[in-house]
Parts: C-alpha cells; structure tokens; sequence
C-alpha cells in the first residue's frame, strides 16, 4: 500500500466524525438536534429577576411571552428553537440591553405560571476575567465602575488598581457588561444556580 | 350540491366576523403594547386584560405536571377556559382559534381545488381512513413525552400560541422564530392529506377541551318532527368541517365545536341550538321564507 492511500484512508471514526461534521455545518436541523445533545454543557443562562430554578423553568414556563411585553427597556427575549426544550423561556442578554431593575418588577407582576417569582430577585454575580480586563493588563479603565447603581458597593478599587466586586451587594443586572469596552466583554454576570433544594 | 341553496347563513356570518376580530387581535396587541397600551398583553396561550388572567388549559396542565408545584395564579387563570368549555363546549375551535381560520379557508381552498381539478363529486376527507379515535392516543403520548422531556411540548407548536408569539417576536424584535414552520407544516398537512386535519386528529388542545365540554349546556340537536327523512344535507361532509352528522345525533357528540354551519344550511330550521334541552336560536332565522 502506497503512503498516499494510505493517508486518504480514514478509520471508521474519523470518517463519521468528518460526515456529520459537514452534515451540522449544511443542514440546520442536524445543528439543533446537536444543540439539544450539548445542553449540558452549554454555558448558562442569564434569566431575568425573580425566575424560577433552571431544573423547572422550562417545565414551569409556557413560552407566553408576557415578560417580554411588559418590559419597557426590552431587556427581555425569547430564546428561539436552537434552545431546544428552552425554547421560549425569557432571558436577558446583557451585552444588547440589561436588566434596569424597576421598582414594581412588571415582568414579575405579569407572569401567571409562576415562572418569575418575587422570591429569588438576584440575577446573578459579575465575575472579571483578569486576562481581557484592561486594569489587570496595564490600561486604566473605569466604565463599569462609573455605569454601576452600587458603585463603590458591589464594585470597587482595591489598590494596585484591582477591581473587586462584592457578591453580596451585586444584584447581576449586567449594566456593567453593557458598558465594558472590551469585546467580548471583560466582566461577565455569572447567572444564579438555585437548585430546588435550596428553595 | 349544497351550495346551490340560497340562505341566509346567520350564524357563519357572526362566527366569521368573531374568528376575523380575534385574529386581527392577535396581530395588533404587540404592536399597541409597543406605543405603550398594557391594557390586553399576551395571545391565546395566556392571554392578560388588566388584571384577569386566561391561561391555555393544557399548557396550565402540563406545566403542574411537569414542575410538580401549584401555583395559585396559574390555577385561576385555567379556570376561564375551562367554564367556557364547560358550559359552552369546544366553542374556541371553532369561534375563536385564529388557526381555526386559516385552516377554514386552506379546506375551502381544498374543497374548491378538488371539485375544479379531479372527478370526485364529494370530496374525500382525507386520503387514507383516520379514526376520530386518535386524539385520545395523541393527547396520551403529548402529556407523557411532555413529562418525559420536562417541559410543556405543547406551548413550543400550538398553533394560536405560535402565531401570537411570532406577531410578538416581529414587533418586537422585527424577526420571525423557527416554530412558524409548525403553522406552515399544518397547513400544508391539512391541504394535501386531511381536510382540517390538524384540528381534528391531532390538536391536543382540542381534545382537552372536548373532555372538559362533555356535559355541556349549549348542544346541536335535532327536531325529528321537523326533519325531512329523505333530506341529507346535513349528513354531507362538505357542511360539517368537522365531518360529523348531526343527523345521527353527533352534534351533541364531545367532537362537535358548536360551530352552527350545519344549522344554517338546514332548509327545514329541524336543527337548532339547545341550551339544557331547550331550543333556543337567532330571531332573524324564521324570517326566511
């Protein structure tokens, strides 16, 4: 057997792998399927105040889009079919508008399946990824300290021009990862995990 | 053919009017949410006026089922559907479901396609024999796959919650979802394989509504002294989208929607509306000659 056939032969593995491959890169079905499969370790998401825990969000949401009506600022959408059984639940993403935090919470008032609960109204916790922030890599920037409601509470500079947020304090409205000049963005909200244990 | 007799067809005319409202609706709330009106939000999954909430009986059970915790505001806005089912029977099929609409006309459009285009003389209502059983199977397998999988499989393709979701979504948003792909799936289903096939041997939602109106008030009936035995205008599946015959007393069956076409093409007024066993009706009918 010559070396280039032998190059151009491909186990089994690597030929199914090379087949479906192409096959989610052509077919957009065949991509949510898979997306249904990775649901696992798909990186969480922001929902918006009050939700319900993750494990029955979905069940408890009937994708009514209610929420998202009665957000003023359209901080609210609807996830589409390539969430897979999330389809329709609301989440936040901050990057394109962030939770403005009402006072009377009109998407908590509107929901009538018990989705979004005046229980757990704490979003999430900022986290600053130290290798894109530019306070950690030479520069001097203060964007997220200046948009933040709680500044000086939930963030604030430590010496040595570290920022340091306060997980207590920080309710994870994500203004401060709309305002991030960085993209993608340096400070990130990390989204609560209550299990339903904990309820 | 049935068409051919001229009468005034009282009741289509009010349940047209009704199904055209409700569907334009659906359409404008978004769009009067957006400048800033919160009076009406939502569409017919759940549906909000002021304060007085209306939620989708089945996506309400499914979700109880699922999440496995009572919600008091869910159970309150289940109860208006459900009384109206109750009383009035599966009157949202065909009166208020904007899919009901459109399903109309795609089997007038088939109806019209086939009389032009085949040699049939009636007909036929689906290309191979359904059984009308099949709604109960199909109702089981949705609420268990829906408890398997752990989320409402319902809300993702019903049909008047997609088309109010997806006028949300291009108000809001100015994009369509994937799930409009379900409307045009049904449609095309209903235009090539079963005349409103979708509502009749699939809809869950339908079938819920038909358990919930099993002992309902307001019923189709026949007057035997007035019916012409020889007459089989009603027996004609072409007047009856639904396919039933109220001759043979399916119109008090748990299928019938109360939609009343097969009271306005009865020459001889022997069907009628009933409510508790009483005839009741529109005045305008006994002025036909």
């Amino acid at each position: 057997m010559s070396e280039s056939k032998k190059q151009a032969q491909l186990n089994r593995r690597e030929f199914f792998t090379l087949g479906f491959g192409t096959l989610k890169e052509k077919v957009p079905i065949a991509s949510t399927v898979s997306s249904l499969r990775k649901r696992q370790n798909r990186r969480p998401i922001l929902r918006p105040p009050g939700s319900a825990p993750e494990e029955i969000l979905a069940a408890k949401c009937t994708s009514c889009g209610d929420c998202v009506v009665a957000c003023e600022f359209e901080a609210i959408r609807l996830l589409d079919h390539r969430a897979g059984k999330y389809q329709g639940t609301p989440a936040v993403i901050p990057r394109i508008q962030p939770c403005l935090y009402c006072d009377d919470f009109p998407c908590v008032e509107v929901c009538k399946e018990g989705a979004l609960t005046k229980e757990f109204l704490k979003m999430g916790v900022a986290e600053i990824d130290t290798k894109r922030c530019l306070n950690y890599n030479g520069g001097w920037c203060d964007s997220c300290f200046q948009k933040c409601p709680f500044s000086g509470e939930a963030i604030r500079f430590e010496p040595g021009m570290h920022l340091k947020i306060d997980p207590e304090s920080c309710t994870g409205c994500g203004i401060c990862e709309h305002a991030c000049p960085v993209s993608p963005p340096a400070i990130r909200i990390i989204p609560m995990e209550i299990t339903p244990a904990q309820k | 053919m049935a068409n051919k007799i001229k009468k005034k067809r009282i009741y289509f005319k009010y349940r047209r009017t009704i199904q055209i409202v409700s569907f334009l609706f659906l359409l404008v709330v978004p769009f009067l949410n957006l400048i800033g009106f919160h009076l009406f939000n939502g569409w017919y999954q759940s549906l909000g006026v002021g304060y007085w909430f209306i939620a989708s009986p089945l996506e309400s059970f499914e979700s109880f089922l699922v999440s496995r915790t009572f919600f008091l505001t869910l159970f309150v806005s289940f109860l208006t559907p459900f009384f109206l089912a109750f009383i009035l029977g599966r009157v949202f099929c065909s009166w208020l479901c904007p899919f009901g609409l459109l399903s109309e006309w795609v089997s007038d459009l088939r109806q019209w396609a086939y009389r032009k285009w085949s040699h049939y003389h009636h007909p036929p209502e689906a290309l191979f024999r359904i059984p009308r059983w099949i709604v109960w199977i199909i109702l089981s397998i949705e609420i268990i796959a829906s408890m398997v999988v752990g989320t409402s499989l319902f809300s993702i393709y019903s049909p008047p919650g997609v088309i109010g979701r997806e006028a949300m979504r291009l108000a809001f948003f100015h994009i369509f979802g994937g799930e409009i792909i379900f409307i045009l799936i049904f449609l095309t289903f209903e235009l090539f394989i079963a005349r409103r096939g979708f509502c009749r041997y699939i809809c869950p939602l339908g079938s819920t509504l038909s358990l919930f109106g099993g002992k309902r008030l307001l019923k189709v009936e026949l007057e035997p002294a007035k019916c012409l035995d020889i007459c089989k205008i009603c027996d004609n599946h072409e007047i009856c989208t639904w396919g039933l015959m109220p001759k043979l007393g399916e119109g008090s069956s748990i299928y019938c929607t109360n939609c009343g076409d097969c009271i306005d093409i009865c020459p001889f007024d022997a069907l009628r509306f009933s409510w508790k066993g009483k005839p009741i009706g529109l005045s305008e009918k006994n002025e036909r000659k």
